[in-house]
């Protein structure tokens, strides 16, 4: 197979010019290669990292600011975000307001202000981002496993097996999703756990039939015919063949499922069907001030709750929209046929 | 390259962790004003004076009030929703007036006086002469019996067969005298007779037709201020002047009725001048008292919330009296059958926060269940309990509630309803969906578990939060009552025999025999005189007040906005319209 061994002189040496070694490039470090090229991705999955750390290490930050999520202060309500006075503070440009403010606030500073009872906004979003994000990532592996399994093994068996499954999941696709949602969500009290149940075990029918179409075709091409032809049993060809070559679709399906997930959960909140409070979770904080954005300091007339309405709104549509941006860039890195060989 | 990466994902996170250990300046605590949202509520009454116009008032104008919801019939002993009532209000006359400053039953409607026999069991009412329904026909007490009768007839489904409890008969002794015979004395049953009446000369004389008469959409009679012109349902429904009223012809044209379910709209709809009158959200407020064109009308309402605390075990709800009446004795709650326990509560609440926080200043503190709104009942005297941590904290460390291990929970150390060693640990709940409840129960939460409470809070759905309640299988939670109306007794919510899990509202299984004999009492006066019942209530609501079954948050506070298009316009926390046949356009 290798030119290396190639008999002519001329070409062994061409074959031992170190300018053109270079390593055999895999599947794998093809797609990393690109996906290096691609900044916007790049900066969604950085976006996305410290998101999570920030909501792995909430507690840790609560603490260092010294305000719990739940911790209210109602003499403190509606204190506007610390960070831009804070920064002309640092920098001269206002020594009056900042300090006025950690006075008020009794020595916290309320980065991103604070809410109708004076809880602190930003370590209310970073544990709200744990439940959010938490919820929409176990919900996505649920999903996976389920969408991934069912649709594996309707593509692969085929005929009856196949026309079963997909007979249950049109069926129960019919069902607008997210009324199937609301129904169960009114019926049974949701907690993170529940929520994260109902969320994977009606998520993951779209999964399952993008599985079984690729599996198809996968089933067809000949090196799954030449394992067959040598003997390989159905469980060896799949694990082997199968789903390795169904990997890229799962992939980026995971990333868009979770952008999908959260915006669920959102809207789930948002109708006050989700996570109950006091837990706070980006969509019902969202929901929240929805009904104080009328509110205005009688004084001055100014608008008092926008930054409890625009940091979670902007929040979940950053996050979102870095999820899907991952999602989409991982289907240019993974998708051989799309790359832009340079 | 990948490593640049990494650095600077490494410093973007250092950054976002150090912001939170930056150098702070040092805190400023400024005295000089206070912002507080809204702190006052301002009182009903306010003198608007007349001035005496030598000119006659302008005549015209449509005043056009917005709602969220339609009516939905137009007849006034089958409608039960307040919309119908907004609507069908303008056509039928009804026996009773009501102050609209001060509740109290008042002679200012179809009965212009009333005598009482000495036991106070037959009421003879003499009523107006020359009312007219406006097809000509006169409104006499032919009206009334008619109406009433219909409501115990077997033909006829409402929700009024109430109204007739308790009235032995009723007889027409002339077309302008009317006399109520009741079996016993029940002081809040006269309300019963305050419904509107039919005019009789146009139903069947069985009551066959009163369910299903075209009259029940367009009620084309009227012997009030408007007369019926047309109802587009979900849309608006339009009455016109009566010229003919009995009390004067109104100055204004006509009155619109106009569905506008969403509230931003509607507030929207009332400054621009589409909507002259609309209910106003709390957080609307600001809104309106900015805006040069409108009036607000601020009034304490026939309601409050609290936190009701259950005084039986939960896990053992029983019944408050048996079959003969007497009085069951209950398994006590082991941490809020506790005296203190319940005032450390009461004085544990930050009031003034929570009403101008939680309630966006909507509220004012009550001390007990007698609102002020029933002015001549209500016990002003009586001090609501003051926010004092340090008391509360106090009164626990006293009663034998103190932390022995350092946890911050207290445990019982000698209290004495619980069994030794066992936390201060307390379920709290609330409707889910309704944001100030959720908040008040953040809020309640944050500052019970301040001084050793464990409360563990949580927000469920309505039907779920209804059936622990009526259950009694609950421990502390957050509702409120609305519509309690013009008498105080509200004896279903403290009587024991109101206390049957499952159905009474006297789920907190409050049990006091002083109680129930005063409740009894109130209610039977003979003559039912204000100034003789209200040493009833006055009694009553201390011992509430002392014995704490609920914790009283606050009282609730309705909010109309308006257009100053009219003058004359003089709102009572009982009515918006009395007076409106005197309006006038303002020049």
């Amino acid at each position: 197979m290798t030119v290396a061994q190639a008999d002519s002189p001329a070409l062994a040496a061409l074959a031992a010019d170190p300018k053109l070694q270079r390593k055999p490039r895999t599947y794998w470090s093809m797609a990393l290669q690109s996906l290096r090229r691609d900044l916007v991705t790049l900066i969604a999955m950085g976006f996305l990292t410290i998101m999570a750390v920030l909501a792995l290490l909430a507690p840790a930050i609560a603490k260092s600011i010294g305000v719990g999520p739940n911790d209210t202060n109602p003499d403190n309500a509606f204190q506007q975000p610390y960070l831009g006075p804070y920064i002309q503070w640092r920098t001269g440009q206002d020594p009056a307001t900042a300090p006025l403010m950690l006075g008020k606030s009794g020595g916290v500073p309320h980065w991103l202000g604070t809410d109708q009872l004076g809880r602190d906004q930003f370590v209310r979003l970073l544990y709200g981002g744990r439940v959010s994000l938490g919820i929409a990532f176990a919900a996505a592996a649920l999903t996976l496993i389920l969408g991934v399994t069912v649709g594996t093994v309707a593509g692969f068996f085929g005929s009856v097996v196949d026309d079963l499954i997909m007979w249950f999941i049109n069926t129960t696709v019919s069902i607008p999703g997210i009324y199937l949602l609301i129904i169960v969500t009114a019926t049974f009290k949701p907690n993170p756990i529940t929520l994260t149940l109902f969320l994977g075990l009606l998520g993951w029918f779209g999964t399952a039939r993008l599985i079984r179409g690729n599996v198809f075709k996968v089933r067809a091409l000949d090196f799954v015919l030449a394992a067959r032809s040598i003997g390989s049993r159905n469980a060896r060809i799949m694990f082997q063949h199968v789903i390795p070559n169904s990997l890229p679709i799962i992939i980026v399906n995971a990333a868009i499922d979770i952008g999908s997930l959260i915006l669920a959960e959102s809207a789930l909140s948002f109708l006050g069907l989700g996570v109950q409070p006091p837990t706070a979770t980006w969509g019902s904080m969202l929901n929240r001030a929805r009904n104080l954005i009328f509110l205005r300091d009688p004084e001055t007339g100014a608008s008092l709750a926008l930054h409890l309405l625009s940091v979670p709104g902007l929040l979940i549509t950053v996050t979102v929209l870095s999820l899907y941006l991952i999602g989409d860039g991982l289907r240019d890195a993974l998708d051989p046929m799309m790359k832009n060989i340079r | 390259m990948t490593r640049k990466k990494f650095s600077l994902l490494a410093a973007l996170l250092a950054a976002a962790l150090v912001l939170a250990a930056c150098p702070q300046p040092t805190p400023v605590v400024e005295t000089v004003k206070e912002t507080v949202v809204v702190t006052q509520v301002v009182t009903q009454t306010e003198e608007v004076v007349v001035t005496p116009t030598p000119v006659p008032p302008v005549q015209g104008g449509v005043w056009v009030e917005g709602s969220s919801a339609d009516a939905t019939i137009l007849n006034p002993i089958l409608a039960s929703d307040s919309a119908s009532f907004d609507v069908l209000g303008w056509f039928f006359p009804s026996l009773l007036g009501q102050d609209p400053f001060s509740g109290a039953i008042v002679p200012t409607e179809m009965a212009e006086s009333w005598d009482v026999s000495e036991d106070g069991l037959v009421w003879t009412f003499h009523l107006q002469d020359g009312v007219m329904w406006s097809d000509g026909e006169q409104v006499t007490a032919d009206d009334f019996k008619f109406t009433y009768d219909a409501i115990g007839s077997d033909l006829v489904e409402t929700p009024r067969k109430a109204n007739l409890d308790n009235i032995e008969s009723i007889e027409v002794l002339d077309p302008l005298t009317i006399q109520v015979t009741y079996g016993e004395v029940k002081c809040d049953a006269l309300n019963n007779l305050g419904l509107g009446w039919l005019p009789s000369h146009l139903y069947a004389a069985d009551y066959s037709d009163v369910m299903d008469s075209p009259l029940n959409e367009t009620p084309t009679v009227s012997a009030g201020p408007f007369i019926f012109n047309e109802w587009i349902r979900d849309d608006n429904s339009t009455v016109l002047r009566n010229d003919n009223y009995w009390k004067g012809a109104p100055h204004m044209d006509g009155w619109i009725y106009k569905i506008v379910p969403d509230p931003g709209a509607r507030l929207a709809q009332l400054q621009t001048g589409e909507l002259d009158l609309i209910g106003v959200q709390p957080e609307q407020l600001t809104t309106i008292q900015l805006d040069s064109n409108l009036s607000l009308h601020k009034f304490k309402d026939d309601g409050y919330s609290y936190i009701g605390l259950n005084q039986a075990n939960p896990e053992n709800p029983q019944a408050g009296q048996d079959e003969e009446g007497n009085l069951i004795e209950q398994d006590p709650h082991p941490i809020l059958s506790d005296l203190a326990v319940r005032q450390a509560i009461a004085h544990a609440l930050d009031y003034d926060a929570i009403i101008s926080r939680v309630y966006l200043g909507q509220g004012y503190q009550i001390a007990s269940n007698v609102l002020p709104a029933v002015e001549w009942a209500h016990d002003p005297s009586l001090q609501p309990y003051a926010f004092d941590t340090e008391k509360a904290a106090q009164i626990l460390d006293d009663a034998g509630w103190t932390d022995s291990d350092g946890d911050g929970v207290r445990e019982c150390n000698g209290c004495a309803t619980a069994a030794a060693g066992a936390a201060l640990t307390i379920r709290l709940q609330t409707n889910a969906g309704n944001t100030t409840r959720e908040d008040l129960g953040a809020l309640v939460q944050d500052q019970l578990n301040g001084i050793g409470f464990d409360i563990q809070f949580e927000a469920i759905e309505f039907g779920t939060l209804v059936g622990e309640l009526l259950g009694q299988t609950f421990d502390m939670v957050i509702i409120g009552w609305t519509g309690l109306g013009t008498d105080p007794n509200d004896d279903s919510f403290w009587h024991s025999k109101f206390d049957t899990p499952g159905s009474g509202f006297n789920f907190v299984s409050y049990q006091n025999a002083r109680i129930d004999e005063l409740l009894e009492q109130a209610v039977s006066v003979p003559g039912c005189a204000t100034e003789d019942r209200a040493p009833f209530y006055h009694e009553i609501q201390q011992i509430i007040h002392d014995d704490i079954p609920y914790v009283f948050v606050t009282g609730s506070v309705g909010n109309t906005g308006y257009s100053k298009k009219f003058n004359g316009i003089n709102p009572g926390p009982w009515s918006f319209y009395h007076n409106i046949e005197t309006w006038s356009l303002a020049q």
